[in-house]
């Protein structure tokens, strides 16, 4: 029995190589259950007044894309087939908004958002929480120019949205894998104002970030692939998400099993 | 602006200078404030105050000293990879002096290897401190205090490089991780390093209990920190701390009682501003 | 299947074999796309501070806008390399000092209002399982993280024991969903190499 604790690493790779091959040349199509969750999170967008403005910050690199590149396009869809504004940017995290400017300009043109009135990006600004305290009593002064280097105060948008505040923005949705991330946004942005926090979060951050979902102050989350997979289905644009859930399915309950097999190995090695 | 928002006026400032809400913060901040200017005040001038007792695991960082003493290989310390503003980072500078201070006594080579630019500085000033105080400052060597790579990934990867190469006998980290946790602490285990890490990052601290020979929870690291310093200010902050966790633990109580009988009564959440 | 002619997804690919090549065990591969990155990092980190921190201050910040008071900002800054000049290496500590007062003053400022929220958060009303086990969970946990408290007595120790339980189970589901996290990120990698890579469409 003893010998359960000591398996090759390499045959556990071997399996799981062979099983995410596997899944992905022959998907099973595993049903997915929306949770109530997914539907919480998936009300609070929807159910923002008409023409609201939303921000949207894409706090994330390469590294969190699998999980949260599927999460930001439904958000857009959802967002964009609600008609609100979109104001798209993060603080410190360069790569994601050069990962969100190349899925944002092919949704905007597919429901004919207006750049600089309907939508706008205002790339990466340097100073995580010292920047969003700027942008809350001047946005245009915080981000100076946009994505594209152009003077960003000439967009009737931001004339629109002088500061980010509750007057001004309806909710703040952040797509959240590290520092600066969510909590600094609910830290200094919508603690204590109507502004909504909804996150979409990496799988390893849910059970920290699920206590500020019950204590009211993230108004929705969508939790981990699992999460993406059931707000897209909400969000009618089935993707990446959905699509992987059959290989996260088969490969937790190998995790589980090997997991099984070690304790056994342990407890009667004890023994 | 048909589009906008225009729900509510700013706020008006409570007492001029307050944010709405404020207020209770304030006072929480404050109150903390004098219960540790108290503790401190009394833990320099030599008087009683609480005393922290041993935390479990402790005693293992001069086991993990003394292993590599005993084997002629360095110490690896790592203070995580956040900045000097987070507070898991200022619980690492606490720990770096005492591990310093054991290596300059031993004549046991330490080496800490940093992710970010402004910790590097701190411990490299740390340390040059702990060997004079030890009256070791020769043995010294800056070239071993590291600033490896602000990325993370790269980091990891030098830190799993320098594992590899100069095979150290003991690893300890303290301080802030994100992903890199599970990679550093299963190479160290590989290499049969005495591995003790310490997180307040939840996300990570099942990596560090599964792969660590002692491990830190959360908390436990400010603690230890000051457990090891002595350090009066450190030392009076953890004991303040404690009593402000018996205020909560009594606010909790009091909150779940009137939750049962009186779920209507908003009494306590009034008092603590409206939250 | 159609592989790839895209000499950026073929260095995707290798770089990523290289380095799962890890996973048997050390060899040069690894290290030498281990160097690779690094090297690439430094740069990568040497040109965004450039463009992202430097650029905008002093074109945009102090150019454009005008805000000179930013140049106090950048000469306190500038002041941490006196840490390479032996005898006034002492100057170096100011601008940290200031980094972590700001740290210390951040903390303090911003984060009470987000746990108070938590705190009110756990007035939960005692009538059902649920309610009970948070509550209990609660003070145990608290309890084991009181450092001044003596762990030898038994009631304490008792309540800190249950804490200590409510920790791992809470550990054990950080590890499970940590785990499927990291899975997520080979998933992405290997449908990389499947679908850009290889070319398979399904």
């Amino acid at each position: 029995m003893e010998r359960l604790m000591k398996i090759d690493r390499r045959l556990l790779y071997l399996i799981s190589v062979a099983l995410v091959a596997v899944t992905i040349f022959m998907p099973l199509g595993l049903p997915v259950k929306v949770s109530p969750l997914a539907v919480q999170t998936y009300d609070a967008i929807q159910n923002l007044p008409d023409n609201s403005v939303v921000l949207i910050a894409p706090m994330y690199d390469p590294g969190a894309a699998g999980e949260l590149n599927p999460m930001l396009k439904a958000m857009l869809y959802q967002c964009m087939e609600r008609g609100y504004k979109i104001i798209l940017g993060n603080t410190n995290w360069t790569l994601g908004v050069a990962i969100a400017h190349d899925m944002i300009t092919p949704i905007a043109a597919e429901f004919n958002y207006v750049y600089g009135t309907d939508y706008i990006e205002f790339g990466s600004k340097p100073g995580g929480s010292v920047w969003m305290q700027s942008a809350q009593t001047d946005l245009a002064g915080a981000a100076i120019v946009d994505f594209n280097n152009d003077p960003i105060g000439q967009f009737p948008l931001i004339q629109a949205v002088p500061r980010l505040t509750q007057e001004y923005i309806a909710a703040v949705l952040v797509l959240d894998c590290g520092t600066p991330g969510a909590v600094e946004w609910l830290q200094i942005i919508t603690q204590g104002t109507s502004i909504k926090l909804i996150v979409g979060e990496i799988q390893m951050s849910v059970p920290d970030s699920m206590t500020y979902v019950q204590s009211g102050q993230y108004n929705g989350m969508i939790a981990g692939s699992r999460g993406g997979a059931e707000y897209e289905q909400l969000v009618g644009r089935p993707g990446a998400a959905l699509k992987s859930q059959d290989t996260m399915s088969v490969i937790a309950l190998m995790v589980a099993l090997f997991i099984v097999l070690g304790n056994i190995g342990y407890v009667t090695r004890k023994r | 602006m048909m589009w906008l928002l225009a729900q509510e006026q700013a706020p008006v400032p409570t007492l001029g200078i307050f944010s709405a809400g404020s207020v209770i913060d304030f006072a929480i901040v404050l109150g903390l404030g004098v219960i540790i200017w108290v503790m401190v005040a009394r833990a320099r001038t030599g008087r009683k105050i609480p005393e922290i007792k041993k935390i479990a695991g402790l005693e293992a960082v001069d086991e993990a000293i003394g292993r590599a003493t005993e084997m002629g290989r360095p110490v690896v310390f790592i203070p995580g990879i956040l900045s000097v503003d987070n507070p898991q980072t200022l619980a690492a500078f606490g720990m770096v002096s005492h591990i310093a201070r054991q290596c300059a006594r031993y004549d046991t080579r330490f080496l800490a290897l940093n992710c970010d630019p402004l910790p590097y500085a701190v411990i490299e000033e740390i340390t040059r401190q702990a060997y004079l105080e030890e009256g070791r400052p020769d043995a010294f060597n800056p070239d071993d205090i590291r600033f490896l790579s602000a990325e993370q990934f790269a980091f990891t990867g030098a830190v799993i490089g320098i594992f590899e190469r100069e095979r150290p006998a003991a690893n300890i980290m303290i301080g802030a991780f994100y992903a890199e946790a599970m990679m550093l602490a299963e190479t160290g285990s590989f290499q049969g390093m005495i591995q003790i890490g310490g997180t307040a990052m939840t996300a990570q601290l099942p990596f560090f209990v599964a792969a660590c020979d002692y491990s830190l929870i959360g908390e436990e690291i400010y603690a230890a920190s000051a457990y090891l310093s002595k350090e009066p200010v450190m030392y009076g902050t953890v004991v303040a701390q404690d009593w402000l966790k018996i205020v909560l633990a009594l606010i909790i109580v009091v909150g779940a009682v009137l939750a049962t009988v009186s779920p209507d009564s908003t009494v306590l959440r009034d008092i603590l501003g409206g939250y | 299947m159609h592989i790839t002619s895209d000499p950026g997804i073929w260095c995707q690919a290798i770089c990523t074999l290289a380095v799962y090549t890890y996973l048997y065990k050390d060899n040069p591969i690894f290290r030498i796309a281990e160097n690779v990155f690094l090297g690439l990092a430094t740069t990568y980190w040497f040109v965004y501070s450039f463009f992202n921190y430097i650029k905008p201050a002093i074109v945009e910040w102090i150019g454009t806008n005008g805000q000179y008071h930013y140049v106090l900002a950048i000469i306190l800054g500038l002041l941490i390399f006196f840490r390479y000049v032996p005898s006034l290496s002492w100057i170096a500590r100011y601008p940290m000092s200031f980094w972590v007062g700001y740290g210390t003053g951040y903390t303090l400022a911003f984060t009470p209002a987000v746990w108070l929220n938590q705190i009110t958060a756990s007035f939960v009303a005692l009538n059902s399982l649920q309610n009970i086990l948070i509550f209990v969970g609660i003070l145990c946990t608290l309890v084991y993280f009181f450092f001044t408290l003596a762990k030898e007595n038994p009631v304490v120790g008792g309540i800190a024991e249950v804490g200590k339980w409510y920790i791992m189970i809470a550990l054990g589901s950080a590890f499970g969903n940590t785990v499927l996290y990291r899975w997520n990120l080979f998933l992405g990698r290997a449908n990389m190499l499947i679908t850009q890579w290889l070319g398979y469409t399904g």
